[in-house]
């Protein structure tokens, strides 16, 4: 009886990790491939078009394009993260996949997502909102890297879930943003409902599963 | 480790000061200052989703290739006639359409109807305002 239970138990487990999992894995590969275009280097795409006269300012284009170079990297990288079948069999691959995420994001995609968000799309609420995910995403890698030196594993989860999280906006914002154009939602509102509920959201997740799993919540911020 | 951390401080720091640098050098550029003010989106959807027909209206590639496929197509339509060849996909003869072509039964359901401003002067005047009439 205990023993069937325990069975299901388990299978319901791989079932809320796949659920979980396979979404971000595919949308994660999607933005991927999606970025890859860019580096044609010329300038009829989109994202590219609407702000046209900050490519004129090349430490901009540059921002940019390292941005964007890091933050594949950064999301290719970090997929093999939170894989404990990977950290148990494959632990150099845990380790070296995780130097390139934090070398990717401590030295290119925090200082130019920094740069970027003073001329970011949106009121100074937006602006700022960037700012404050660059500040974080740089403190909870730094805080990240620095657990796992002075091998404090738990607080190294923690604060890499955080800057997971904040990474992964990238991506969530992307699926708010198409789910809100799909109901027809005007176009300025929509970006900016679909950021703060990215940013904000995936704080919110983060913070859950950190609370759910820490003994003593308010203590895994100092850490 | 330290030496990391403080390089990217320090890296994160000079971009700071070079985004507020930049962002007070272009305060007065009208271009930049006003860069989202007429944003409609240039598809910032297509970052993921490509492949939905709303989406690619958003593309401005996309948005000329049509424009200019209207414009061929007008082009055709203005060409003149040769030796009674006729482009029957191209060419509508617009009918004219007096009231009494119209079929007042079928009305909701017929298409819209342009009527010629003399017969709709007469109509007016046939059906003259009840106040004067009184």
């Amino acid at each position: 009886m205990l023993t069937s239970k325990k069975f299901y138990q388990q299978i319901g487990t791989y079932l809320i990790q796949l659920i979980f999992w396979v979404p971000i894995i595919f949308f994660s590969l999607l933005l991927i491939r999606n970025t890859l275009p860019y580096f044609d280097l010329k300038q009829h795409h989109p994202f590219i078009q609407e702000r046209l006269p900050l490519f004129n300012i090349s430490l901009y284009a540059i921002c940019f394009y390292t941005h964007i170079a890091a933050g594949m990297f950064c999301i290719a990288s970090a997929l093999f993260q939170f894989s404990s079948t990977i950290l148990k069999r494959q632990t150099k691959l845990h380790v070296w996949s995780g130097r390139i995420y934090v070398l990717v994001v401590l030295l290119i995609g925090a200082p130019t997502g920094m740069f970027m968000a003073f001329f970011a799309k949106g009121s100074i609420m937006e602006k700022g909102l960037f700012m404050f995910m660059a500040i974080a995403w740089l403190y909870s890698t730094a805080r990240g890297l620095q657990t796992i030196l002075d091998k404090n594993v738990l607080a190294h989860k923690q604060w890499m879930i955080r800057s997971y999280a904040l990474a992964m906006t990238a991506v969530t914002f992307r699926i708010y943003h198409i789910l809100f154009f799909m109901a027809d939602w005007g176009h300025l509102e929509n970006y900016e409902v679909s950021l703060w509920i990215s940013v904000l959201g995936n704080l919110l997740f983060a913070e859950i599963l950190i609370y759910k799993s820490a003994k003593n919540y308010l203590k895994t911020f100092l850490t | 480790m330290k030496r990391l951390i403080v390089l990217s401080t320090v890296l994160f720091l000079a971009a700071s000061t070079f985004g507020i640098y930049q962002f007070i050098c272009h305060a007065n550029n009208p271009s930049i200052q006003h860069l989202y003010s007429n944003s409609n989106d240039v598809g910032i959807e297509n970052v993921i989703l490509d492949t939905s027909n709303k989406t690619q209206l958003h593309d401005p590639e996309l948005r000329s290739v049509s424009k200019k496929k209207q414009e061929s197509t007008l082009h055709e339509n203005s060409l003149p006639e040769t030796n009674g060849e006729k482009n029957k996909h191209h060419t509508r003869k617009r009918k004219k359409v007096t009231i009494d072509d119209v079929d007042l039964k079928s009305f909701s359901r017929a298409a819209p109807v342009k009527i010629e401003p003399s017969v709709e002067a007469s109509a007016v005047e046939a059906n003259e305002h009840p106040s004067t009439e009184e």
